[in-house]
C-alpha cells in the first residue's frame, strides 16, 4: 500500500507542465538521435548531461531518463528501414526487420516495433518499481561461472541463427570470437594481436563492426546488382496494422520482455545478449519459426521489447545496489552524484520522493515514446521509398560519419569499410554474418569470465553451482535439440516414402 | 613456435594482408585440378581466410607470456585465443566436407563487380582526404561523385544533396555532438596563412 | 582550352596549398588570451567516469570565475594512449589540457612507453584531487563483527586464498593490496573485476572477500570502508579508521590522484592563468562539497609539487611491475 501511496505521490509531482516538458524534451532528443547509427544512447544521455547539473534533480533525471527510454527505441528503427542497427540490442531486430520492410511491410514493422517496445518499457519499470530490491539481491548470485554460463547460452543461439548451413555460422562465430582476443587482454594487461596499431589496444569497438557488416555489406550488395536504369523503388503503399493486429502479439512481446528484464538486471551482462537471447527463444517456441529471419512479425517483437525492457531491468541493480547495469546508466548515476545523491538503498530512505517521481517519468517516458513514435512512423517508413542514388548515397554517408563519431577516429571508420567488404563477401557466399557480431558481443565477456571463475574455484566452479550447470545444461540442449528434431524429420519424410512405395 | 610467432607478431598490418593473400592464392592454385570444386570455389576462400586467422593467432599466441606469480591461479592471455582455434579445427572439417562432396549450393555469379569497385574506390579516395582537404569538402565531393555513378543527372539533386549535407553534418555532428570531425591540415594551414 | 584552364587552375591551387603547408606549426604569436578560442580538456575515461565527471563540474563552477569557454572531450582508449597522442599532438598553445589521473602514469611505465615523450612531453600544472586508497567489506560482515583486523586474520586462515577485487592486474590497485600485504605480512589474491561498481558486486555477492578501492566505492552501496589512508579520519567516514591509527603509518599515503596538464612550451601566461583558476576552484563551497560526498580530499597542488607526486607514482610502478615480472 505505501508503495502504491508512493508512487501516486510520485506521479503527481511529475504532473506539472516543467517535469512533462522535461521528459518529453528527453524522449524527442533520444528518439532523434538514436536514429542515428553511431550515435549511441549513453552519448545522447551524455550529452543532455551538462544541462541538469543547475537542474532540480528530479527535473534532470526526467530529462535523461526520457532521453535513454527515447534513444534506446529508435536505435531499432533504422534496423529495420535501412539494415543498420543504431547499438548492439538492436541487431536482431533487423533479422526480421529488414526483410519485412524490403517486402513493403515497412509500416507494420516499425508498428511492431514500437508498440513493443512500449509494452517491454512498461514492464520492465513495472518490475523495478515492484521487486528492485529482490531482484538485485538474486542478481548478485552471479559470479563469473554463472556469466560465463549465460554466455555460452547465448552462444548457442547459433544454432537456430544458420539455419541449414550450420557449419557456415559456426565459422562465422568462431571468427568473432577471435576477432574478439584482439587487443590488450583485459584482466593482465597483455598485449594481443595488435600489430603495432594503438587503436587495436581496446580491440575493436562494436559499433563499427555492425554498421559494416550490415549497412555497409548489405550496401554493397545492392550495389552488385545495380542498374542505373531503375533508380526507383518500387513504390509501397504502407499499411498500418490495426490495434488488435498488435494484441495477437502480446505473449510474444511479454515473453521477450521477461528475458530482457532479467537479463538487464545482471550488472555484467548487457542488453545485446538480452535481445539474442530473446530472439532465440521466439524462434524456438514459435509456430512460425520457419519465417524467422524473412519476415516474421514476431521476431520484431521479441527483439524490440527485450531491449526496451533492458531499460527497465538495468536501472535495478543501481538504485537497489549502487551498480550500474549498463553503460548509459552510469551517465544517470553521474548525474545524480554530481548533486550530491549517491545512488543505491540509502536513496529509497533519503530521497523518496525522488526515486518514486523517477519511476513515474519512466511511465510517461514510455508513454512520450509510443506517441512520438507513432508520429515519427510515417516519416522513417518513407525513408525507404526515397530514389535509390539518394538513399544509397545517404547511407554510404551516415556510416561513415557514424563510425567517425563513436570515438572521433579515423581508425574506426577504416574498420567499418573493412568489415563491410566482410558483410558482403560473407553474404555472397551463404556464411551468415549475425554469428560473428554474436562472438565479439559475447567474447569478452565469456573470457574473463571464465577465466575469473577459473582462478576461483577451477573447474569444479562450473559444476558445483546449480545457477551455471542448469544455464550450460540448456545451452547443451539448446545446441543438440535442433539436429534431433532434423534427424527425426528426415526419418519421418523417409518413413513416408518408403509407405508410399509399398 | 615461438619463432614463428615472434616473426608474424612483429609484422606490420599491410604484410599481414599481404600474407593472407599470398595464402589465399596458393589455395586458389590448389584447387585447379579439382573441376568438382570450383562452383564452390569462392565459399572455400572465405574459410581458408578464416583458417589463417587461425593459425596466425595460434602461432602468436606463444608469444603471450606464460603462468607467473603475477597471473597466480589464472589461466594465461594465451588460454581463450588457443581454445578458439581448437574448436575452429573440426569446425572447418565440417564446413568442407559438403563442399568437397559438391553438396552446398554452387557459389552465385558475380554481379556488377565494376559498379562495387568503382564506388569502393570512390569512398577509399574520400575517406583517405579527409585529413587533408577535410571533411565537408571531400564528402561533399564524394556525394557528387557517387550520385553521379549511381545516375542521377538531376543538376539540382546534385547540388541540393552535397550542400543540405554540409549544413547537416557541421550543426548536428560539430556544434551539437562536439565531434570533431577532421578539417584538413591543407585547409588548416591556408586558413592560418589568410589569418 | 578548357584543359589547359583546368591545369593553371590547378596549379594555383596547389602553389597555395604548398605555401600554406610550409609555415610553422608551433609558432604561437602575441600574449596568450583564455577568450581566442574554446579550450578543450581531453579526458582519458569515457563520460561518467571519475576524472570526467570531476572535469565537467570543474567547469560549471569555473564559469563564476571566468568568461572563457571550457570544453570536455573524452578520448577514452588505448590504455589512455589516445588522448594523450592527441593532446601532444595539438600544438602547445594552451588550448588543449590534459585530464589526467595516476592510471596515466601507471600505464606508461608499466607499459614501458617513452616516459621523456609521456611524461616529460608535459608540464604537470595542477592536482586537484587525491582520492584516498580503502579497505571495503560489506556491512553485513561489518555487523557481524568484522573490521581490518577481522579481515587480516580471515586471510591468515585462508592460507593465500582470500579473494581482493581490483580493477586489473598489474594496475595501480593491484599495487596497494601488494603493499598492505607486505606491510601486515599477510596474503591474499588479487582478482580483477575491470571496474569499481563490479568489485562492489563481487564483494556483495560473496565472490570476493575485500575490495580494494576508494571510499567512492562505498558511497549509496551497502559497503563499509574498514581502513583508509588518510591524515585523520574522513568527513562522512568517521567510523573508518585510517591505516596509522590501525597501526601501519607507512599505508596512510596511498592515493590516487587526478589533475590537469599541458604541453610543454605551452605560454606561461596560460599556465598561470590556469593555475588561479584551480585555486578559486578548490576554494568553492560547491566544489569542497562534491569532493566531501565522495570522500575526496580537493587539492591544489601545483608545478613542482605535482611533479614530485608523479615521480613517486613512477617509482611504486616501476617497483612493483618488477616484482611481479612485467618489467624486467
Amino acid at each position: 500500500m505505501e508503495l502504491l501511496r508512493n508512487l501516486f505521490d510520485g506521479t503527481v509531482l511529475m504532473m506539472g507542465f516543467m517535469p512533462l516538458l522535461m521528459i518529453f524534451i528527453g524522449v524527442a532528443v533520444g528518439i532523434v538521435l538514436g536514429t542515428i547509427p553511431g550515435i549511441s544512447t549513453s552519448m545522447a544521455v551524455a550529452l543532455l548531461l551538462p544541462f541538469t547539473f543547475t537542474m532540480n534533480p528530479l527535473y534532470g533525471m526526467a530529462l535523461l531518463l526520457g532521453c535513454y527510454k527515447g534513444g534506446n527505441y529508435s536505435g531499432c528503427i533504422p534496423a529495420v528501414t535501412i539494415n543498420t542497427p543504431g547499438t548492439p540490442s538492436s541487431v536482431p531486430t533487423l533479422f526480421d526487420g529488414y526483410p519485412m520492410a524490403k517486402s513493403g511491410r515497412g509500416g507494420e514493422a516499425l508498428g511492431i516495433l514500437l508498440w513493443s517496445s512500449f509494452v517491454g518499457g512498461i514492464f520492465g519499470t513495472l518490475v523495478l518499481v515492484l521487486f528492485a530490491t529482490p531482484m538485485a539481491r538474486w542478481a548478485l548470485n552471479f559470479w563469473s561461472a554463472e556469466y560465463f554460463a549465460l554466455c555460452v547460452l547465448g552462444l548457442a543461439s547459433v544454432a537456430t541463427l544458420g539455419g541449414k548451413h550450420w557449419q557456415k555460422a559456426l565459422i562465422a562465430v568462431l571468427f568473432g570470437l577471435l576477432l574478439n582476443t584482439m587487443g590488450t587482454d583485459p584482466l593482465l594487461g597483455t598485449q594481443r594481436y595488435t600489430f603495432g596499431l594503438i587503436r587495436l589496444f581496446d580491440g575493436f569497438h562494436l559499433m563499427p563492426i555492425l554498421i559494416g557488416l550490415f549497412a555497409l555489406g548489405e550496401l554493397f550488395h545492392n550495389l552488385e546488382n545495380y542498374k542505373t536504369s531503375d533508380q526507383k523503388h518500387e513504390k509501397h503503399t504502407y499499411t498500418y496494422p490495426k490495434l488488435l493486429y498488435y494484441w495477437k502479439l502480446k505473449w510474444e512481446m511479454l515473453r521477450a520482455s521477461v528475458v530482457g528484464t532479467l537479463v538487464g538486471i545482471l550488472p555484467g551482462a548487457g542488453s545485446a545478449i538480452a535481445s539474442f537471447l530473446a530472439y532465440d527463444l521466439e524462434k524456438r517456441v514459435s509456430k512460425n519459426s520457419a519465417n524467422f529471419g524473412k519476415g516474421a512479425p514476431e521476431g520484431v517483437a521479441a527483439s524490440g521489447a527485450s531491449d526496451s525492457a533492458n531499460t527497465g531491468g538495468s536501472l535495478v541493480p543501481m538504485l537497489a545496489l549502487g551498480i550500474p547495469g549498463a553503460p548509459t546508466v552510469a551517465v544517470l548515476m553521474s548525474a545524480l552524484m554530481i548533486h550530491g545523491i549517491n545512488p543505491g538503498p540509502e536513496m529509497f530512505r533519503d530521497q523518496p520522493t525522488l526515486v518514486y517521481g523517477m519511476f513515474a517519468s519512466m511511465f510517461i517516458a514510455s508513454t512520450f515514446v509510443l506517441f512520438i513514435g507513432w508520429a515519427g512512423l510515417r516519416v522513417w517508413v518513407r525513408t525507404t521509398n526515397v530514389k535509390k542514388p539518394i538513399l544509397y548515397t545517404f547511407i554510404f554517408l551516415f556510416t561513415i560519419i557514424g563510425s567517425f563519431a563513436i570515438r572521433n577516429s579515423m581508425f574506426d571508420v577504416g574498420v567499418c569499410i573493412a568489415f563491410g567488404l566482410i558483410g558482403w563477401i560473407f553474404k555472397r557466399f551463404g556464411y551468415p554474418v549475425a554469428p560473428v557480431v554474436l562472438g565479439v558481443v559475447l567474447g569478452r565477456i565469456m573470457e574473463m569470465n571464465f577465466r575469473r571463475a577459473i582462478m576461483r574455484d577451477g573447474a569444479a566452479g562450473f559444476y558445483t553451482r546449480p545457477l551455471a550447470l542448469i544455464f550450460l545444461i540448456l545451452a547443451v540442449a539448446a545446441i543438440v535439440y535442433p539436429f534431433i528434431q532434423q534427424y527425426r524429420a528426415e526419418r519421418k519424410a523417409k518413413l513416408i516414402t518408403e509407405d508410399k512405395r509399398e | 613456435m615461438v619463432t614463428m610467432g615472434r616473426w608474424l607478431a612483429g609484422l606490420a598490418w599491410p604484410w599481414q594482408f599481404v600474407l593472407l593473400a599470398v595464402f589465399l592464392g596458393a589455395v586458389f592454385l590448389l584447387t585447379v585440378p579439382f573441376k568438382k570444386i570450383h562452383p564452390f570455389r569462392g565459399q572455400l576462400m572465405v574459410l581458408a581466410a578464416i583458417t589463417w586467422v587461425g593459425i596466425v593467432f595460434y602461432l602468436i599466441s606463444f608469444t603471450f607470456p606464460g603462468r607467473s606469480i603475477f597471473t597466480g591461479n589464472m589461466p594465461p592471455s594465451y588460454t581463450i585465443p588457443r581454445l578458439w582455434v581448437y574448436a575452429l579445427i573440426p569446425t572447418v572439417i565440417l564446413t568442407l566436407i559438403p563442399i568437397i562432396r559438391g553438396k552446398n549450393d554452387p557459389d552465385p555469379k558475380w554481379g556488377n563487380l565494376k559498379m562495387v569497385g568503382i564506388v569502393l574506390t570512390a569512398l577509399v579516395i574520400s575517406v583517405g582526404l579527409f585529413n587533408y582537404i577535410g571533411y565537408y569538402i571531400s564528402s561533399a565531393l564524394f556525394i557528387v561523385v557517387l550520385m553521379w555513378i549511381l545516375g542521377c543527372r538531376s543538376k539540382v539533386e546534385l547540388i541540393a544533396v552535397p550542400a543540405g549535407w554540409v549544413v547537416f553534418t557541421y550543426f548536428v555532428f560539430a556544434q551539437l555532438l562536439n565531434v570533431r570531425l577532421p578539417v584538413g591540415s591543407i585547409i588548416t594551414n591556408i586558413m592560418r596563412g589568410f589569418a | 582550352m578548357k584543359k589547359i584552364m583546368g591545369l593553371i587552375i590547378l596549379t594555383a591551387a596547389l602553389t597555395l596549398v604548398l605555401a600554406a603547408c610550409n609555415r610553422d606549426d608551433d609558432t604561437v604569436s602575441g600574449a596568450w588570451s583564455p577568450y581566442a578560442q574554446p579550450i578543450t580538456i581531453v579526458t582519458h575515461v569515457a563520460p561518467g567516469g571519475g576524472m570526467d565527471v570531476a572535469t565537467r563540474l570543474f567547469i560549471d563552477i569555473a564559469r563564476q570565475y571566468t568568461d572563457a569557454t571550457i570544453i570536455v572531450e573524452n578520448m577514452a582508449g588505448g590504455g589512455t594512449r589516445i588522448a594523450s597522442d592527441e593532446v601532444l599532438g595539438r600544438p602547445a598553445d594552451g588550448y588543449t589540457i590534459f585530464g589526467a589521473a595516476m592510471s596515466n602514469v601507471n600505464t606508461a611505465v608499466a607499459q614501458g612507453w617513452d616516459l621523456n615523450h609521456y611524461i616529460d612531453g608535459y608540464h604537470w600544472i595542477a592536482k586537484i584531487q587525491r582520492d584516498p586508497a580503502a579497505v571495503i567489506i560489506t556491512n553485513e560482515a561489518k555487523n557481524a563483527g568484522m573490521d581490518f583486523n577481522g579481515v587480516l586474520n580471515q586471510a591468515r586462515e585462508m592460507g593465500g586464498e582470500q579473494i581482493w577485487a581490483v580493477p586489473v592486474l598489474g594496475g595501480n590497485k593491484h599495487f596497494e593490496a601488494l603493499l598492505i600485504w607486505q606491510a601486515t605480512g599477510v596474503e591474499g589474491m588479487a582478482m580483477p573485476f575491470e571496474s569499481g561498481p563490479l568489485g562492489a558486486a563481487a564483494v556483495l555477492g560473496g565472490e570476493a572477500h575485500v575490495q580494494m578501492g576508494n571510499p567512492f566505492d562505498t558511497s549509496g552501496r551497502d559497503l563499509w570502508v574498514a581502513a583508509i589512508a588518510s591524515p585523520e579520519r574522513m568527513p562522512g567516514f568517521e567510523d573508518s579508521p585510517t591505516f596509522a591509527e590501525l597501526g601501519f603509518p607507512q599505508l596512510n599515503d596511498m592515493h590516487m590522484w587526478r589533475g590537469y596538464a599541458v604541453r610543454k612550451g605551452t605560454p606561461p601566461e596560460m599556465i598561470e592563468w590556469f593555475q588561479n583558476l584551480v585555486t578559486q576552484v578548490s576554494r568553492n563551497p560547491e566544489w569542497i562539497e562534491y569532493n566531501a560526498g565522495n570522500a575526496i580530499a580537493p587539492t591544489a597542488v601545483f608545478t613542482e609539487e605535482f611533479r614530485a607526486i608523479i615521480q613517486d607514482t613512477i617509482d611504486t610502478t616501476l617497483y612493483w611491475s618488477r616484482y611481479l615480472g612485467i618489467l624486467d
